[in-house]
């Protein structure tokens, strides 16, 4: 009997890994691609953050920090979401006290969680934490969780989440087809066209050495002059001169992560200040939130630029409604450096 | 090491191919290896514990049989044994508050080991069961790594006949077996984990919460559960099977239960009917003298100690009594039931109470869910549908894309488990043409792989 069975067994075995295997062979070859190619810039460490692809923000900036840690130490920080294009850190630190380093760790659409989860991560990393500046609006002080997805996930140092299925993300983002075809399509042929989603078709976008946005808009703009903006009157609605005030967006979750940030600031007396965007849209932060923020940042940390004003009134400094040019960055910057409002 | 980590990939991985290749008695050296390997990997004091109760477990056992025919008392040494898991049990469970010490941890499937135990020693007591005189068998019986962590709860007549002619898996049982944890993978990493932070975060911060987004968080708890539970119990079977092993359902569309009554007929069933057997009956029969009234003092009793026994705190008596009362209240009111039922039609009536007990769930589930009694009373004294801005914040803050993703999985989930109420879904599938198999199984993958949230390790029911 058991000379019978076992051949038979044995057979079925090998007919069950056999199947497995030829079911599993597309999803090997596809991850086989993945680790050669590393599309997002992930599996390995780069000293250009150059791609085809359009990368993590949160895993750049961290790499970036790291591939200068050890050589010329950043101290000074550029937080927040992906307004903080229009703070060059060049420019920045031309208002920081000599010697100052910066570097841009920003994301897309950052909440509060993920700006105290990268503070947390550079006090680990015992980075000197001279100067922090936090470029917000509404929607980043309203967000309280870190948004997953490869284009939100941070880095595991920061996250402390488990390298492995962090990476997993990334996989997964690979495999989705709205992504798999189309750099399929971009590997075979070595063209990128508008319509593939995840690509990046204006080449170099980032400053590998800070980070700094450089933003194919900006080219457009020298190119086209007002032209630009005449051919994106649709981009830039009307505005109707009424103050409008935004929803509240600070409560006692929002309260808490604020609080944990100003604490850890303290603790590190670093020089910090808040800036919240100015919105072409002239909704103006909800005054109670001001006030909060007033409260754990202390006024003089705290500007807010939203609402009617003189900066919000122009088109011209804006490249559409959520993103605004270094132009007015540069602006912002003296005026919330002006000696007369730090001695305020 | 959990199931969708891994560490428990490549092991799982190791164990089925050692398993295949060797024969006869080795087969059960690598389960039990591959059980110590795994329960160690928590911490290696998991598994003393764990060894350390089997040998108690198994040496009572002997001493029941080695008593019984002497005529000494088998009553000492069954309730002594007894004695001896319960206060164990007990002891871990209320370590913490005990001593203060936030450091000490709950065991690893202590509960539901120490169930099995129970179970083995009253089923040698009542002699429905030899003792086990294989030390190996009895181990992997009490160990084996498939359903060590949250169970099914095996009775030793299921288990213990398939361990002892142990043998591998036929083709049909591995890719049976495949599906299952294909399933069981949908559940958890498209439906459960998707919900899971959402919900958490509301649970954790009741006080910051609109009353809108505290109703909405109560109603879509206990799906998360289901799958979160339901996956895990999916998975587990599906990688038994892999072995050739079967283990015990858990799980018999809770969702369609028409009463509380049925509703735990259907969810955990391996736990409520362990429940009934080795409580519920039991007690009956000491209250039998005081008729309904006797029933309905057990049935509360049993359902308060099924609550405690998921966790310390009055939230969990609370809901236990909820479930107790409420089976009291249904077993004495069939008749109204009935004459509704009659007056609008069966399938309306079938909805409607299918809803009704989808709601006392739910709302059982506050206490079970909430940190404490303060912030479960906070909750409910706080459901309404007033919301801080707008209706937008009903989603909980989870994305229209995820939104969109986990239900249709739900909505895939539900089709499959209306289909599998009527037919074997799953074997239908292996009559189809290859091509339409083959599609099946290639949406599924890429479903998981693409859609699953990989982000926790974490089962619910790993803290019990």
């Amino acid at each position: 009997m058991n000379m019978l069975t076992q051949p038979t067994e044995r057979k079925t075995f090998r007919q069950f890994l056999w199947k497995t295997q030829l079911f599993m062979l597309p999803f090997w070859i596809v991850i086989a691609l993945y680790l050669y190619d590393d599309p997002f810039m992930v599996l390995r460490n780069y000293k250009i953050y150059d791609s085809d692809v359009t990368l993590n923000e949160g895993h750049v900036g961290w790499q970036i920090y790291k591939n200068r840690r050890d050589s010329l130490p950043f101290n000074s920080f550029l937080l927040g979401n992906s307004c903080t294009m229009a703070f060059p850190c060049q420019e920045w630190e031309k208002f920081l006290p000599q010697g100052s380093h910066a570097v841009r760790l920003f994301g897309n659409a950052e909440g509060m969680k993920a700006i105290l989860l990268k503070l947390q991560a550079l006090e680990r990393d015992q980075a000197p934490i001279r100067n922090v500046l936090m470029i917000l609006n509404r929607a980043s002080l309203a967000k309280t969780y870190q948004s997953s997805g490869f284009s939100h996930i941070l880095p595991s140092e920061i996250s402390g989440e488990n390298p492995f299925s962090v990476q997993l993300e990334f996989l997964q983002a690979f495999i989705l087809p709205e992504f798999l075809f189309p750099y399929l399509q971009y590997r075979l042929g070595g063209q990128i066209t508008p319509s593939m989603k995840y690509m990046n078709p204006y080449g170099r976008v980032r400053n590998s050495l800070n980070n700094d946005a450089i933003n194919p808009r900006e080219r457009m703009i020298e190119q086209e002059g007002e032209a630009y903006w005449e051919k994106r009157k649709k981009e830039f609605p009307e505005r109707n001169k009424e103050t409008v005030f935004a929803e509240r967006a600070v409560f006692l979750p929002q309260e808490n992560l604020l609080t944990e940030i100003a604490t850890l600031l303290k603790r590190h007396h670093t020089a910090y200040r808040l800036l919240i965007s100015p919105d072409y849209n002239q909704k103006q932060l909800h005054p109670a939130d001001k006030a909060t923020l007033e409260e754990i940042f202390g006024r003089e940390n705290v500007f807010d630029f939203s609402g009617i004003n003189r900066y919000t009134e122009d088109y011209h400094f804006y490249y559409e409604q959520g993103h605004y040019r270094p132009l007015l960055g540069i602006e912002l910057l003296q005026e919330i450096y002006r000696p007369e409002k730090i001695t305020e | 090491m959990s199931f969708i980590s891994p560490e428990f990939i490549c092991l799982f991985i190791f164990c089925f191919l050692l398993y295949h290749l060797t024969r006869g008695k080795s087969r059960k050296t690598v389960l039990l290896v591959t059980s110590g390997v795994f329960i160690g990997y928590f911490h290696w004091e998991f598994l003393l514990i764990a060894l350390s109760i089997s040998l108690l477990t198994y040496n009572a056992g002997l001493l029941l049989e080695k008593v019984r025919p002497k005529n000494k008392s088998t009553q000492t040494v069954y309730w002594t044994a007894l004695a001896c898991l319960l206060l164990c049990w007990t002891g871990f469970r209320h370590a913490e508050s005990l001593t203060g010490n936030a450091s000490l941890l709950f065991p690893l499937g202590l509960s539901f080991y120490t169930f099995q135990a129970i179970a083995y020693l009253t089923e040698v007591y009542w002699e429905e069961t030899p003792a086990e005189r294989n030390l190996p068998d009895f181990l992997l019986y009490m160990l084996l790594f498939m359903k060590f962590l949250s169970g099914p709860i095996e009775r030793p007549n299921d288990l213990l006949p398939q361990i002892k002619k142990l043998h591998p898996a036929s083709y049909d049982m591995m890719t049976y077996g495949l599906k299952l944890i294909a399933i069981g993978l949908i559940k958890k990493l498209i439906i459960a984990d998707h919900l899971a932070p959402h919900i958490d975060e509301i649970f954790q911060a009741v006080h910051t919460a609109s009353g809108a987004q505290l109703i909405m968080a109560a109603l879509l708890y206990p799906i998360e559960l289901y799958a979160d539970f339901s996956g895990y119990t999916d998975i587990a079977i599906g990688c038994a099977m892999l072995f050739g092993l079967r283990l015990s359902p858990n799980f018999e569309r809770p969702f369609t239960a028409q009463t509380i009554t049925d509703f735990w007929r259907r969810w955990h069933i391996s736990l409520s009917s362990w429940v009934r057997d080795y409580l519920y009956l039991p007690l009956t029969s000491v209250t039998r003298r005081l008729g309904q009234t006797g029933i309905a003092i057990s049935l509360i009793i049993t359902f308060v100690a099924l609550g405690i026994w998921h966790g310390v705190g009055w939230n969990f008596v609370i809901y236990g009594l909820i479930q107790g009362i409420v089976i009291v209240w249904e077993q004495n009111t069939t008749s109204i039931r009935k004459t509704i039922s009659r007056r609008i039609g069966s399938p309306l009536y079938g909805l409607l109470a299918a809803i009704r007990t989808y709601l006392i769930f739910a709302f059982s589930l506050i206490f079970f869910k909430a940190k404490n009694m303060d912030d479960a009373v906070y909750f409910i004294r706080h459901l309404s549908f007033q919301t801080h801005s707008n209706w937008k914040e009903i989603d909980l803050g989870i994305s229209d894309h995820i939104c969109i993703v986990t239900g249709i999985a739900l909505l895939l989930i539900g089709i499959y488990e209306y289909f599998m109420a009527r037919t074997d879904l799953l074997r239908q599938i292996e009559k189809q043409p290859a091509v339409v198999r083959w599609s099946i199984y290639y949406l599924t993958a890429f479903l998981i792989l693409a859609y699953g949230q990989f982000g926790s390790e974490n089962f619910i029911y790993l803290q019990f």
